[in-house]
């Protein structure tokens, strides 16, 4: 079956502005929601997703206002979270204009199937943080760190009616310092699901490397924000190498 | 000529206007079925789940309304869900019966292929010609339940996804238009399509 | 890194594709530019278009302008073979060089036309210019973004629907095909022309980058681009004239010289038979030497590939030139730096952080080393610190 590539801008919303950072410290101004999808949606990027930093952090309300404006001239699939924690939030990202929602920290069967209950299954992206270090993996969530077992973990998060799932390697966030390619073949050997991945990716041929080895969906921060790449030229030169990007309408 | 954009409470009808509100200043929200007698084109979004939608709008009015809408021969326009729910009977969380313009029914994806959720983009196949749109031209889906079309009812096939093409990404039937996939949000072959769809 | 076989450009380029044989996309489309397109057709279509707009407003279309070559002759085929009255706009992006000036002034008188010039301000520009250098390796995103931005507007406040660019995008990358009927809208401007940021988002960063001396939105908006709603509510027609007409450098060089006396100029790092081209920006070999440094090639390159698809040139001595002029260090630097207040290590450090994979800069050291040694003569003039 022939691949179903997405290349998804991810970006981190605080105090109304987008921000970057490294592992998830030190964000600095990265420009306005809005006018960065529309540039993103004129670039052809498959997808957008939209985090809330600052309602993840202070635990408050997502910025709904923020997405509202985004989707009235942004026509790009948008994913939306950051401390979406009940259905109410759900309701309102969805009515917002937002296609999907994702749910980090506030994964839990109730929330899940109450929304699958009024949206559908295809409307809820999973969130899992991860870290690998000294060879054992870890689960950041709810600002702790937990050891965890990759395949119980997983597993215990696809008894859930998603969608699909968005994994982040964390400790290699804003860092451009290489996505970890065996961690994720680990990971896609476990289930047939669509899974988005996050974390790390510094250039072209670690894009390309992650496509060659069966992962279809990535999330791209730092790469984008602070150079010169765009999601145009990042799919020329994917299409200059043979693969079958969507790159005419 | 006046658009309405359903509002089905649980949807996703804020897109679909805004994007029809950069082609046209003609089109409004439907939140009240007595509005459905005074506009001339009706389109049904999507990102909803089959029960609670088809619920709301039978106990609110909605049925009634959009069949007797259709009766008239106007254009009406079913996106994701709203196209599914145009059909007889559709099987998310239990059966639920659709506004019945066809015999067929919604079905998970599931049963003809082997994922279960189609999200992305995808090339259609167009086996008819309709509203300017190209053969092998990119939409994004995002659904899990699909058409499963009867033999009687293949000819309302216009296309098909092209990988997967036991799943119809085009209906149509007369003044009875539907795609699986999201036209305001399938970037610029969305809008032309919608533009065209203004235009019919 | 991999080079086209029949130009000389490398797959960094922005846009460029290649095909099976290694023949890169701008060079195809050319050769559809002069084998497949009905040009009659598309001459057919431009008059359609201008019945539609001439004769409704006060100005029949509005052609944003700058006194180089392509600018010159869609001005002077609208005005003389098309009969339009148009109103001539130009954004001064502050390094406009004393012939083109001079140009312009002559071609207005000529042509008997209103001009309207635009000079922003210059301490917001050298803002810009810092923080856009930092984020994309270009500091010209004010330039980029006046020029398309600033026209619309005042399309928009002047009700002049139409407006005329010239050289289609094309000519000489492949965002857009000779299929496609280009126009800058919110797509274009976001995928080929801004850098990927937006006047909004501009705003944020240089006020991070320059906390004691914020400045509002306001204070940006001649780079404010509509949004398409907007663009649809005053029915914009932001067209290029190359998409109707068949663009001929040589011809249009030519035709502007005897009926207007336009003027070349020497350009840094380029050989001096190309005097007709980027001859507005005195900023121009600085520009042209940060894209050697970020992809290996410059403009000798993207000059001697434009003639050899036009037949005008072999591509061995297109290789030729290139070596002897791609990749020298220009005096104009000298002149960044002191606007931008950075010592030359620090530039080299910034736009190394930009290069385009697979090209491998050369070392600082070899960079700075490899001086031009062809300065125009009105450098030493305009580069004097009193002007700035």
């Amino acid at each position: 079956m022939m691949k179903n590539f997405r290349i998804i801008p991810s970006l981190l919303i605080k105090d109304k502005r987008l921000v970057k950072g490294k592992n998830f410290k030190n964000h600095i101004d990265s420009g306005d929601p809005v006018k960065t999808c529309v540039a993103y949606d004129s670039q052809l990027a498959d997808e957008i997703i939209l985090v809330d930093l600052g309602a993840f952090e202070k635990k408050t309300k997502p910025d709904f206002e923020t997405l509202d404006k985004v989707v009235n001239e942004c026509n790009t699939p948008l994913t939306f979270g950051g401390n979406i924690s009940n259905l109410d939030d759900a309701i309102c990202a969805i009515k917002a204009g937002a296609d999907k929602v994702l749910i980090n920290t506030n994964l839990s069967e109730t929330l899940i199937n109450q929304i699958s209950e009024k949206f559908g299954n295809q409307s809820i992206v999973a969130g899992i943080d991860l870290i690998l270090k000294d060879d054992k993996i870890f689960q950041f969530h709810n600002n702790q760190i937990l050891e965890v077992n990759l395949y119980d973990k997983i597993s215990e998060i696809l008894k859930l009616n998603i969608g699909e799932l968005k994994i982040t390697f964390v400790e290699k966030e804003g860092t451009k310092k290489g996505f970890n390619h065996n961690l994720a073949q680990e990971i896609i050997k476990i289930t047939d699901k669509p899974i988005i991945f996050e974390g790390g990716f510094s250039t072209l041929k670690d894009i390309e490397e992650a496509f060659k080895r069966n992962i279809n969906s990535i999330a791209l921060g730092a790469m984008i924000t602070f150079s010169d790449n765009n999601i145009f030229k990042i799919k020329q030169y994917l299409e200059n190498l043979g693969y079958n990007m969507r790159l005419r309408d | 000529m006046m658009i309405g954009v359903l509002d089905y409470k649980y949807c996703n009808s804020k897109s679909v206007f805004e994007t029809l509100n950069v082609l046209t200043d003609d089109v409004c929200y439907v939140t009240d079925a007595k509005q459905i007698k005074n506009i001339s084109k009706l389109v049904i979004p999507g990102v909803g789940s089959a029960k609670v939608s088809l619920d709301y709008l039978k106990k609110n009015g909605f049925t009634e309304e959009i069949v007797k809408f259709v009766e008239r021969g106007q254009d009406i326009l079913g996106i994701c869900l709203g196209m599914q729910i145009l059909f007889k009977n559709l099987s998310e969380n239990g059966i639920s019966e659709g506004l019945s313009f066809f015999e067929s029914n919604v079905e998970p994806i599931s049963e003809v292929s082997k994922i279960k959720t189609n999200i992305g983009w995808r090339k259609i196949n167009m086996e008819k010609k309709i509203l300017e749109i190209e053969d092998n031209s990119f939409y994004y889906f995002c659904h899990s339940f699909f058409v499963e079309l009867k033999n009687s009812e293949k000819k309302y096939g216009v296309a098909n996804i092209a990988e997967l093409n036991k799943i119809p990404a085009i209906v149509n039937k007369e003044n009875i238009y539907g795609f699986q996939f999201h036209p305001e949000k399938s970037q610029k072959n969305g809008i032309k399509l919608l533009q065209n769809f203004v235009n019919l | 890194m991999k080079f086209c076989t029949n130009c000389v450009i490398p797959e960094t380029a922005e846009s460029h594709k290649f095909d099976n044989k290694n023949v890169c996309s701008v060079c195809n489309q050319i050769s559809t530019k002069n084998e497949k397109i009905d040009w009659n057709a598309r001459g057919k279509s431009l008059d359609k278009l201008i019945g539609q707009f001439k004769n409704k407003n006060n100005y029949d279309c509005i052609v944003p302008f700058s006194g180089g070559k392509d600018s010159v002759f869609a001005l002077w085929y609208l005005v003389k073979i098309k009969k339009l009255k148009p109103l001539v706009v130009r954004f001064d992006h502050t390094f406009l060089r004393d012939t083109v000036k001079e140009n312009t002034q002559k071609v207005i008188k000529e042509l008997e036309v209103d001009f309207l010039n635009f000079t922003p301000n210059f301490k917001i520009v050298k803002k810009l210019m810092l923080e856009s250098l930092f984020r994309r390796g270009d500091f010209c995103w004010h330039c980029h973004v006046g020029i398309a931005a600033y026209p619309i507007k005042v399309a928009i406040e002047k009700k002049i629907p139409l407006i005329f660019y010239g050289e289609p995008s094309a000519e000489y990358s492949s965002f857009y095909s000779y299929d496609d009927f280009e126009e800058l809208d919110v797509e274009k401007f976001n995928r080929a022309i801004n850098l990927g940021i937006n006047a909004e988002d501009i705003l944020g960063m240089i006020n991070n980058r320059f906390p004691k001396e914020k400045i509002s939105k306001n204070d940006l908006d001649p780079y404010i681009f509509p949004s398409q709603k907007e663009l649809r509510k005053n029915n914009i027609k932001a067209c290029y004239l190359g998409n109707y007409i068949p663009w001929d450098v040589q011809k249009q060089v030519d035709i502007i010289k005897k009926e207007l006396n336009w003027k070349g100029d020497q350009v840094e790092g380029v050989p001096k038979e190309y005097d007709y081209e980027k001859i507005e920006c005195y900023m121009q070999g600085t520009r042209d030497f940060i894209r050697y440094i970020k992809r290996g090639f410059g403009r000798t390159s993207h000059l001697v590939s434009i003639d050899i698809r036009n037949n005008r040139l072999s591509r061995e001595k297109g290789l030729e030139l290139v070596k002897e002029y791609d990749g020298k260090r220009p005096k104009s630097l000298d002149h960044l730096l002191k606007i931008l207040k950075l010592n030359e290590d620090e530039f080299y450090n910034i736009v190394f952080e930009h290069v385009v994979k697979p090209h491998q800069p050369e070392d600082i050291e070899t960079l700075k080393a490899k001086k031009s040694n062809q300065t125009p003569k009105d450098f030493e003039k305009l580069f004097d610190s009193a002007l700035f």
